[in-house]
């Protein structure tokens, strides 16, 4: 995916949204910036089908080389897949972080969420800042 | 400005030594106070690292008989018995907080300056060193226990001495390493705890394993070493720390968090 097409949380979550059958839903991974800053990744616990979640509310948690870090929900709603074949090739994350590397999609249940993302531009100016 | 405190705690149990732990990293990101804390174990503990499986306690047999806490920081798992064990709670505003193998290393280099003096300085027959190579094994792969794995940023020992090698008698190897400390860590909405544990005796509960102060001969009290260690970090980090007790209010959240959640075995049976 291009990320110029995303939305990105100051956090370091981009988000696809696309409307699908009336519903909106939210694809959702990791910024290749926030990737890189991780380093070598060895665990990732993905989160439960069905879950709801809430708009930067920790869903999901990953462990590089010794520190564990939260990947938070950007949206609010109901996590409805999840990328299964991250835990067993997190290379996956680095090697495609806006495409294959994708980690959950969420049935956004509150748009109102939305308008706290930030555009590519904006998220790149943050990432500069850091 | 950071706000800072520095806790010389007493030994208690693993549910609350890792809830405070916890409650720290919280403080830290909500109210931005960095906290330095030194501590020890009432009773032989096995902590896991929180990606570990439970089940893996089992591949250790001197340990099944401890009580087992399970950790929000990943790595391997450790029997704290005879050691000293630190945490460090920093803000999302200090700048070792975004740069976590630089906070390793920091406070690892802290270790070596304080206890390089009691090894008898230059001259003794022990070094006492960073490593800078990574670990060779995936994760899948890595020994059960943290102080059999060998990660960028561990301290080890050796002697200066080489020694033969047994397989091959013209050939002089160098001595082999010791792991003496390893530490983990947790972010928490930009803020980070750094915790990790000081091998300073062996403990009947893990036998394999060497610890610093009987293999080389310090004769350091645990308030020595604790004073020796908390000044070279706040040094290291130009910390400036008062010390203190945990505040009533985050005792209380510690409370909380030790009965509700490292008590339980929901959660440390959680995988």
């Amino acid at each position: 995916m291009n990320p110029d097409k995303l939305l990105f949380a100051k956090t370091h979550e981009w988000v696809a949204v696309v409307s699908e059958g009336g519903q909106k839903i939210a694809t959702v991974g990791l910024t290749s910036f926030a990737v890189e800053a991780l380093t070598d990744l060895v665990f990732i616990e993905l989160p439960k089908i069905g879950r709801q979640v809430s708009a930067e509310e920790s869903f999901c948690e990953v462990e590089s080389v010794k520190a564990v870090s939260d990947v938070y929900a950007p949206v609010a709603g109901e996590v409805i897949a999840v990328n299964e074949s991250l835990p067993d090739n997190l290379e996956i994350l680095s090697r495609d972080p806006y495409g294959d590397g994708w980690i959950a999609r969420i049935k956004i249940g509150d748009e109102a969420g939305l308008k706290n993302l930030m555009d590519h531009a904006a998220y790149q100016k943050q990432c500069e800042e850091q | 400005m950071v706000a800072h405190r520095l806790i010389i705690d007493r030994p208690a149990s693993g549910a609350w030594n890792m809830a405070v732990d916890e409650t720290l990293l919280i403080d830290a990101a909500v109210r931005g106070i960095a906290t330095l804390r030194l501590y020890q174990w009432s009773e032989p503990t096995l902590s896991l690292g929180y990606f570990q499986q439970y089940g893996d306690r089992n591949q250790h047999l001197a340990s099944r008989e401890c009580v087992c806490v399970r950790r929000q920081t990943g790595g391997g798992a450790i029997l704290h018995d005879r050691e000293l064990t630190y945490s460090l709670a920093l803000p999302a505003n200090h700048p070792l907080a975004r740069q976590t193998e630089s906070l390793y290393a920091s406070v690892h280099d802290a270790f070596i300056a304080a206890l390089k003096p009691m090894l008898g300085g230059e001259d003794s027959r022990w070094i006492l060193l960073r490593r800078d190579q990574e670990s060779t094994m995936s994760a899948h792969e890595e020994p059960f226990l943290c102080f059999q794995r060998r990660a960028r940023g561990d301290v080890v020992f050796r002697s200066r001495e080489t020694s033969i090698d047994p397989g091959d008698n013209a050939a002089r190897t160098a001595s082999p390493d010791w792991k003496v400390l390893g530490s983990a860590q947790r972010r928490h909405q930009g803020a980070i705890l750094q915790h990790g544990s000081l091998l300073w005796n062996t403990s009947l509960a893990a036998p394999e394993l060497a610890g610093l102060s009987e293999s080389v001969g310090i004769d350091a009290s645990t308030d020595e070493l604790s004073t020796a260690i908390s000044e070279a970090i706040l040094r290291k980090l130009s910390l400036h720390m008062s010390q203190a007790e945990l505040p009533p209010d985050l005792e209380s959240n510690a409370r909380q968090l030790a009965n509700n959640k490292y008590a339980s075995a929901a959660w440390t049976k959680r995988r």
